[in-house]
C-alpha cells in the first residue's frame, strides 16, 4: 500500500498543521495559513472518493478506533476500504501558488521578522526559535483577527536553540547543542531538583551534555545528540508535602552500547528507542512496567547514504540520509522521497494527523498521508508507535476542571495504565460511566476536544 | 606585499574600518577545542575583509565564506577531530573593531553557527542551497 499525497508548489522554509489550518512560511519570510479541511474537500470530486480522502487527510485518527479493529477482521468490509484507498493513491493531487491562495486564511510577515529555525504549536500557542531565542505567541486565532498568529510574541528565553519538542504534557524539550538538554515546563508544580536557568520563563536544565534533538517517552526524554553520546533523561512522579504531584528528574542512562568512537544515531519516541544500525535498526522497547527490553536488532535496509536525523510516527520510521528521506514502514517495507530536503515533520501527537508526513523540497511542499498502519496488529508491529486503546471506568469526572477526571488516588491511575503518568487522559465517553482512554496522555489541543 | 604575522594587529581602517589580529590559537595543530586554518594568512584576511564589505555582520560576531570560480564553498579548515570546515567566523572580543577569526565548527558548537539572515543571503547569492540552510540553523551535518 502506497502513500497518498498532496502536492503544493512554493518556496517554504517550514510547516505546521494544527486543527484544521496548514502553516507554511515562506522563504521570503511570509506566514501563510490556509483551511486545510476546504483544500481537501476540494479534491474530493465524487462521493465515492469522500471516505478515502476524508481518513488520508482529515481524520487520520478515526480508522484507529477500537470499534473498527473488528470491522477490519471480516475481510469483505477491509478490501472494500482498500479498495477506496487504492482509487486516491493513484490520483496525482496537486496545486500551484494560485490555486492555492483560494485556502488563504491568513497571511503576515513571520513574527519577529526572522524565519524560524525550528517551531511547534502547542495549546493553540506557537513557539518558535531562532537566534534571538525561544518565543511563543498566540496561534489558532478567530478570522476576525488581524493576523492568525501573534505578531508580537513574547520572549521566553534568549537561548540560541537548535530544536524544539513539545510533550502532550505542558512541557517542551530544548535542545540547546554543546549547552545541553533543557525543559520549558509549563506545569503547576515545577520540579524541585532540577536548576532554573530562567527567572521569568519555567525553564529548567535537564543535562549539560550535547543535545542535538529530543523527544518525549511518557515522563522521559530521549536526547539525541549528532556529535556525542545519545541518552534518556529520566523522570519520576514524588509527592510533594502539599500532595501535590512533581514531575521530578530521576537518573541519565545510556540505552545503546557505545562501541569505541563511532559515532551512531539513535532516538527515541513514545513507546521506541532506536539506533540505526548498517543493515536497519537495534529496537528497544519502553514498557508499561517501567522496564527497557534487551535491544532487538531488525534487518530491513541498507543504508547507501550518510544518515542525519531520524523520527518516529505510527506509520514508521523516517530516516533522513544525506540526499534522501527513507520511510522504513510500519509494515517493514521502505519507501524512499528524493531530496534535497528543506525540512520534513510528522505529528504523532496531534488528533487527526498522525498519518501525515510534511516534505519541504526546493520549490513544493510534499504532504503524505501512509495508510497501512490502520490494518496492522499493533502488538506485533516492531517499526512505528504502537497504537493503544484501554477501556476503563471513570471514577469521577471533574466539573470544575472539564479537562480532567479525578481517580480516587494516583496509584489506582498508575495501576490502570500500568505505567507511572500524569492523571491527565483524552477522554471519549461510550455509554455511561465507561470510557474509552487513549492511553497515551491528552493532546495540546485538549481545551477543545473533551465532548462534553 | 605586505608579509602578516600573528597576533599583530593589521589595520584595514582605510578598506573596512576595522582592524583584524590572525590569532595564532587557530594556527597551532593539536590545540584543544580550536579549530585551526589550512588556508594561507592572506586568504584570511582576504575572507574577513569581503565577510565586513558584504556586511555579513550581527552585531560583533560575522561569518564569512571562501568560494572558487564556480560558486562551490572551499574548505577554510579543520576542527580538533581533523573535520573539514567551510565556514569561518570572525569576532570582535572586546568591542573595538580589534577582530579575528577562525574555521566555525558549526555542528560542535552551537554560537558557531551562522544567522538565519547571513544564511539566506548565501542561499540567495547561490552559495548553499536552502536545505543545507535549514540543516546548519539545526545542527545537523551536510556536504557544504
Amino acid at each position: 500500500m502506497q502513500p497518498v499525497n498532496i502536492t503544493i508548489d512554493g518556496n517554504y522554509y517550514d510547516c505546521q498543521i494544527y486543527r484544521g489550518r496548514l502553516y507554511l512560511w515562506t522563504f521570503d519570510g511570509v506566514l501563510k495559513v490556509y483551511d486545510w479541511n476546504e483544500l481537501v474537500q476540494s479534491f474530493i470530486k465524487k462521493d465515492t472518493d469522500k471516505i478515502a480522502m476524508t481518513f488520508c487527510f482529515l481524520d487520520g485518527n478515526y480508522l484507529y478506533k477500537s470499534s473498527l479493529i473488528e470491522l477490519f477482521e471480516d475481510d469483505d468490509f477491509k478490501e472494500l476500504l482498500l479498495k477506496k484507498f487504492a482509487v486516491v493513491e493513484k490520483t496525482n493531487f496537486h496545486l500551484s501558488e494560485k490555486q492555492l491562495a483560494k485556502f488563504l486564511f491568513g497571511q503576515q510577515d513571520t513574527p519577529t521578522g526572522i524565519l524560524p529555525t525550528d517551531t511547534e504549536i502547542y495549546s493553540n500557542k506557537l513557539y518558535f526559535i531562532h537566534e534571538k531565542g525561544l518565543f511563543s505567541g498566540s496561534a489558532h486565532r478567530r478570522k476576525s483577527e488581524k493576523f492568525p498568529v501573534n505578531s508580537k510574541p513574547s520572549k521566553l528565553w534568549d537561548c540560541n536553540l537548535l530544536s524544539i519538542k513539545a510533550n502532550r504534557y505542558p512541557q517542551l524539550a530544548l535542545s540547546g547543542g554543546n549547552e545541553g538538554l533543557f525543559e520549558l515546563n509549563m506545569a503547576k508544580c515545577l520540579p524541585s531538583n532540577l536548576e532554573r536557568v530562567e527567572k521569568t520563563s519555567p525553564i529548567f536544565q535537564v543535562s549539560k551534555e550535547h543535545s542535538s534533538f529530543s523527544n518525549y517517552l511518557s515522563l522521559d526524554i530521549y536526547n539525541t545528540s549528532l556529535v556525542e553520546n545519545s541518552f534518556l533523561a529520566r523522570f519520576k512522579w514524588e509527592k510533594t508535602q502539599d500532595e501535590e504531584l512533581q514531575r521530578n528528574f530521576n537518573t541519565s542512562v545510556t540505552m545503546f552500547k557505545v562501541k569505541g568512537k563511532k559515532h551512531f544515531l539513535s532516538w527515541g519516541v513514545e513507546d521506541k528507542m532506536y539506533k540505526v544500525t548498517d543493515s536497519g535498526f537495534e529496537i528497544i522497547n519502553y514498557s508499561k512496567t517501567d522496564e527497557f527490553t534487551e535491544p532487538k536488532s531488525v534487518d530491513l535496509y541498507d543504508w547507501n547514504e550518510r544518515i542525519i536525523n531520524g523520527g518516529t510516527a505510527y506509520f514508521g520510521n523516517i530516516v533522513e540520509c544525506e540526499n534522501t528521506l527513507v520511510i522504513i514502514k510500519s509494515d517493514g517495507k521502505p519507501f524512499n522521497i528524493q531530496g534535497p530536503i528543506t525540512r520534513w515533520r510528522v505529528y504523532p501527537r496531534s488528533k487527526n494527523y498522525e498519518n501525515h508526513l510534511h516534505v519541504i523540497l526546493d520549490n513544493e511542499i510534499k504532504i503524505y498521508s501512509f495508510n497501512h498502519d490502520y490494518f496492522l496488529n499493533q502488538e506485533e508491529k516492531e517499526i512505528g508507535i504502537q497504537f493503544k486503546f484501554q477501556n476503563i471506568n471513570v471514577k469521577k469526572f471533574n466539573h470544575q476542571n472539564r479537562n480532567r477526571f479525578d481517580f480516587d488516588s494516583h496509584k489506582e491511575l498508575q495501576d490502570l495504565r500500568g505505567e507511572k503518568t500524569n492523571p491527565l487522559f483524552f477522554i471519549e465517553p461510550v455509554l455511561g460511566h465507561s470510557v474509552d482512554v487513549v492511553s497515551d496522555p491528552p493532546r495540546p489541543d485538549i481545551d477543545s476536544d473533551i465532548p462534553f | 606585499m605586505k608579509r602578516y604575522i600573528t597576533d599583530e594587529e593589521i589595520d584595514l581602517t582605510e578598506i573596512i574600518k576595522r582592524k583584524y589580529i590572525i590569532s595564532s590559537q587557530h594556527r597551532k595543530i593539536g590545540n584543544p577545542n580550536k579549530s585551526i586554518w589550512k588556508i594561507s594568512f592572506r586568504a584570511e584576511v582576504k575572507c574577513f575583509i569581503w565577510t565586513i564589505s558584504e556586511n555579513w555582520i550581527n552585531q560583533t560576531e560575522a561569518w564569512g565564506v571562501k568560494i572558487d570560480k564556480t560558486n562551490t564553498l572551499e574548505i577554510v579548515g579543520l576542527n580538533d577531530n581533523g573535520e573539514r570546515l567551510k565556514i569561518a567566523k570572525f569576532v570582535d572580543g572586546n568591542g573595538n573593531d580589534v577582530w579575528h577569526g577562525y574555521p566555525a565548527d558549526y555542528m560542535n558548537k552551537t554560537q558557531d553557527r551562522p544567522t538565519t539572515t547571513i544564511l539566506k543571503v548565501w542561499v540567495d547569492n547561490g552559495y548553499i542551497s536552502k536545505s543545507k540552510m535549514s540543516k546548519i540553523r539545526r545542527g545537523q551535518p551536510c556536504n557544504l
